[in-house]
């Protein structure tokens, strides 16, 4: 999650430095997107699992994430 | 990017001006031929992509400009290629919403058909892509290379400044970009793209996180020491980020739709001013003096529906429907995308501010005449607009049009025509140079009047003229 917490740490304020090249910030977002779209995944993926272990169905519990 | 002039005196090659931002790779023009220049490192990367089943594929559908090894040499250079030539020219600030749409979803297309085989482009430039007739084109050819491992995608900010905020701001908020992409070469920024947004429209699709987020992101990296930047380059981006990236733009621009305003022009094929007996006999007129000749290229000014583009496209190479109302292009465009027309080009053209020489050097975005001049021009219900509304002195716009062609089909509508009257309903009258008499003077200093027709009881004529 290093980059994640890079992504927040630059959504607080800071004093001016030294110029950057502003694409960094593109790239920044951009795994901010995929992280942001893998837990969209993720969810997506295990909702069933987690839907079925409350409706009763108790195998379920024992297999691993595909 | 790479821009296109067609011109049949050259001897030698000729470094078409607008090819320079890429290092390695050129274009020259000779004879009407194209060509593109490699380094040393770009014909490493011509070789992966020509035995590349992408390149195939995406060159068959037509996808790809054709493109061919060339024998020829050009010193220092260590290969050279050949392209098939675009008929004509254009740029995103003449295309009308679905053209920028149609060229946005070509590169994407490309993105994820390249991806498949590990190749993408180094750019994502709106100008990489040209029209023939109503089909995007992809011509810089140099722009694919391999995709390095752990590299994200470098031209995804490019993307968005070219074709995302651009069609994101006409669908959400009916702001044209064609003005701001004219005005600025690299198209519309994250910051000035997220000022036209208020907090409350963040959940409007693209707004928050290829905008806003950006944007922030942009602002405060660049506050940040070198540093910063070595931390990223150690993150091990994987191409799934990037196919999934692409995918969720596809998804976004392939549901963005323009619910356009009533423009003045954009309704004319239901409620213009001839009957239909009128519009057959005008019709008749355009194409019998479309038939008397063979046309290379042929332009068709305030072509509204297209409707005279599609009659002299039956005996011209090619055609340009120009039109000054980005919604009459848009409608045209979408007719003729159903059509299968393949040559017709519309453009949006305000024939009062015509796309001027541009970027760098005045020499990387060329004026619309030096791109082909026409030998015919269909200057159909227009010269009233030309003179009265837009204020252009009529010996001025006649000349302006001698300038350019060898033959013309022009109407002129009197003052006493309905159209007329309402455009000089609010103002005074001082157009003293517009009358029939005048505007035959002027003509016939550059023309020899070969035929001509009388329409709706006087008030307009026809008229069809060669030097």
């Amino acid at each position: 999650m290093n980059y994640l917490l890079l992504a927040i740490a630059f959504l607080l304020p800071n004093n001016a430095f030294a110029y950057i090249d502003p694409g960094s910030g593109s790239v920044l977002l951009q795994l901010l997107l995929a992280g942001i779209v893998g837990a969209g995944m993720f969810i997506k993926m295990y909702w069933n699992r987690f839907i079925a272990i409350f409706s009763g169905k108790k195998n379920d519990n024992q297999d691993s994430p595909k | 990017m790479t821009s296109v002039a067609i011109r049949d005196y050259m001897q030698q090659p000729e470094n078409e001006p607008g090819s320079y931002r890429d290092r390695e790779s050129r274009v020259f023009i000779e004879n009407s031929h194209i060509y593109r220049a490699l380094s040393n490192v770009a014909q490493v990367e011509w070789e992966t992509l020509k035995n590349s089943k992408f390149f195939k594929s995406q060159s068959d559908n037509g996808n790809l400009v054709k493109t061919w090894q060339s024998n020829k040499v050009i010193n220092p250079w260590s290969a050279v290629l050949e392209h098939e030539i675009i008929p004509f020219i254009s740029y995103p600030y003449e295309w009308s919403f679905s053209m920028l749409k149609d060229a946005a979803l070509l590169h994407l297309d490309l993105m994820l058909a390249g991806l498949t085989e590990g190749i993408i482009p180094k750019d994502s430039s709106a100008y990489n892509i040209q029209f023939v007739g109503s089909k995007p084109v992809f011509i810089d050819i140099g722009s694919f290379v391999k995709l390095k491992s752990g590299q994200p995608w470098i031209a995804y900010r490019q993307f968005c400044q070219m074709f995302l905020f651009p069609l994101l701001l006409l669908s959400h908020k009916n702001y044209d970009f064609r003005a701001s992409m004219r005005g600025s070469i690299d198209g519309i920024n994250a910051q000035d793209f997220s000022k036209f947004f208020a907090w409350t429209e963040i959940f409007k699709s693209g707004v928050l996180f290829h905008g806003f987020l950006q944007a922030k992101f942009e602002a405060n990296a660049s506050k940040q020491e070198l540093k910063v930047k070595k931390e990223t380059n150690k993150i091990n981006f994987k191409p799934e980020f990037i196919i999934n990236n692409v995918k969720g733009l596809r998804n976004l621009i392939s549901n963005l739709k323009w619910k356009a305003d009533h423009t003045t022009w954009g309704d004319y094929a239901t409620d213009n001013s001839y009957n239909s007996t009128e519009a057959q006999l005008k019709a008749e007129f355009v194409k019998n003096s479309v038939q008397s000749g063979n046309w290379n290229l042929v332009w068709d000014l305030g072509s509204n529906t297209g409707i005279y583009s599609r009659i002299a496209a039956d005996k011209a190479k090619y055609v340009l429907a120009l039109d000054g109302d980005n919604l009459a292009v848009e409608r045209n465009y979408n007719r003729l995308k159903k059509e299968n027309y393949k040559n017709i080009l519309p453009m949006v053209m305000n024939l009062a501010d015509q796309s001027p020489n541009m970027g760098w050097r005045g020499l990387e975005r060329k004026a619309l005449a030096e791109r082909g001049k026409p030998d015919l021009i269909l200057c159909l219900a227009l010269i009233h607009h030309i003179v009265i509304s837009a204020n252009i002195p009529l010996d001025e716009f006649i000349d302006w049009l001698a300038g350019l062609c060898k033959s013309l089909v022009i109407e002129f509508v009197t003052k006493e025509d309905d159209m007329v009257k309402i455009l000089l309903a609010n103002k005074e009258d001082n157009y003293h140079d517009y009358s029939q008499e005048n505007f035959l003077n002027c003509l016939q200093k550059h023309f020899k009047i070969q035929s001509q027709q009388v329409l709706k009881g006087g008030t307009r004529t026809v008229y069809f003229c060669s030097k």
